[in-house]
């Protein structure tokens, strides 16, 4: 299980819903396919996005949000 | 059930940058605070003095040869205390549910709170603002559901960071965490951990909590709790220390008999008891820390009970006297004391102040004469010690030791 982190950038922001901010860092957890209404972070042809996750097809599942980091 | 939030709030670097604050000129300087020579241990080392690889418990002497660069100064436990007071003041404002693990490190119990400030890591924000403004220290924050996790969050926060992890995510958050930085297990048990092959939290899965509870006892349940990122103890709020009822000994040198300490113990609560005593004031609890030779410290907090003349017990309330704060200390002592380490210094304190009653009762039964009795043998005593200082003023035989 391993884990990452992913600065959060303008696109990304919008996404979450104000959940997270630009500049904000996503915790990630790699290695396995989200359950049905878990956030995470896909790729949709060239762009990134945050979604919660329905099982749709023809994304690349980058990783589950699992928290966020913040600089204070 | 409601979910829990818990912030564990971290100061960076506590004690170098309190020093700092004292002398600006410290800034980015590698600082190691070490106890006195010749046998001083490193207590604390700032981050630059870590990266030459200086670490807390080693020798003033090896550190000296490992960061020539360093500067060495000696532990100000009285501006430490007062600057943990300023952050703990910072924090209550946020929760009544706030609980001190040390000098630079607490937990607040913020469930429900959000309420009034906002979501935690708004609060975070906050918290940091304020005490950067009012002590010059810069903290780190973890909020996750439950103390443990928060714990190893706000580790990954350093430094001046916050890290939320979210619910229902515990265990992958700390599945990844080496053991030997995992707040339960430390460096010492780490090696047995490895041995059993297990490097990382996660790793503590592939067996069973009844393998582990076998080979660990209640320690190992524990920690294989913890690696499910489960943690189930409560944020306690202990009460208050007020600082100018604060007493210490540094013993010289180090000791390790039980019964010499309990003989330093009288004779702090003495002088806790005296200074009580000049200020009209009453301790509704009394704090302990025992400070170890290797710069570990352990403390506990407990109740004064004021003892009944001719009585082994007595009700728990608010006391000055000596034998109240000695009893109290000397559990707390029995619980703290746990390890056969040579002890550097006893610190006892007193909480929850209340001025003492001037008006006695007007129909005195027994219990108030034995009051009455006592509070004139101490008047007498404490003008005997302050006449005759030092080791010619009376004294009780436990405090000779």
């Amino acid at each position: 299980m391993a884990l990452t982190y992913r600065k959060v950038d303008l696109l990304l922001s919008s996404d979450a819903g104000g959940e997270v901010r630009e500049g904000d860092c996503l915790l990630l957890e790699m290695g396995r396919s989200p359950a049905a209404g878990e956030l995470a972070l896909v790729r949709r042809g060239r762009a990134e996005a945050l979604c919660r996750w329905d099982g749709e097809g023809g994304v690349e599942v980058l990783g589950v949000v699992i928290g966020v980091k913040r600089k204070l | 059930m409601v979910e829990r939030e818990i912030l564990h709030v971290n100061t960076d670097d506590f004690y170098a940058s309190v020093l700092r604050l004292r002398d600006p000129a410290l800034r980015k300087r590698a600082v190691v605070v070490v106890g006195a020579a010749p046998r001083g241990m490193v207590f604390s080392a700032s981050y630059e003095a870590r990266e030459d690889g200086v670490t807390r418990g080693m020798t003033a002497s090896a550190a000296r040869r490992l960061s020539s660069r360093a500067t060495f100064l000696p532990p100000d436990w009285g501006l430490f205390r007062r600057a943990s007071s300023a952050i703990f003041g910072v924090l209550r404002r946020y929760s009544p549910v706030v609980e001190s693990a040390s000098l630079d490190e607490g937990y607040v119990d913020y469930t429900g709170c959000s309420r009034l400030f906002g979501p935690a890591l708004d609060a975070g924000r906050m918290i940091k603002d304020e005490i950067a403004r009012e002590t010059g220290l810069a903290v780190s924050l973890g909020v996750a559901s439950n103390k443990l996790v928060s714990h190893v969050a706000s580790r990954s926060a350093k430094c001046a960071n916050l890290v939320d992890v979210y619910a229902g995510y515990e265990r992958s958050f700390v599945a990844p965490v080496p053991v030997a930085r995992f707040p339960l297990v430390g460096e010492k048990r780490a090696p047995a951990l490895c041995e059993l092959g297990v490097a990382r939290v996660g790793d503590v899965l592939l067996f069973t909590e009844e393998i582990f509870a076998f080979c660990f006892g209640s320690w190992g349940r524990r920690l294989y709790r913890g690696a499910l990122g489960e943690d189930t103890a409560p944020v306690r709020t202990r009460p208050e220390i007020d600082e100018r009822f604060t007493v210490e000994e540094i013993l010289e040198p180090d000791r390790v008999e039980y019964r010499f300490l309990e003989g330093v113990l009288y004779r702090l609560a003495e002088r806790l008891g005296e200074k009580l005593r000049a200020e009209r004031s009453l301790a509704g609890a009394v704090g302990l820390e025992v400070r170890y030779a290797d710069g570990m410290a352990a403390k506990g907090m407990g109740r004064p009970g004021t003892q009944e003349a001719g009585s082994a017990g007595g009700a728990e309330a608010p006391a000055s006297d000596d034998f109240s704060i000695y009893e109290a200390a000397r559990e707390i002592f029995a619980r703290a004391y746990a390890r056969r380490v040579r002890v550097r210094s006893l610190v006892l304190s007193a909480g929850r102040i209340t001025p003492a009653p001037l008006q006695l009762e007007l129909f005195a039964g027994d219990r108030e004469a034995a009051v009455e009795r006592r509070g004139k043998l101490y008047a007498a005593l404490d003008r005997l010690r302050s006449a005759y200082p030092g080791r010619a003023a009376p004294a009780f035989g436990r405090a000779l030791a």
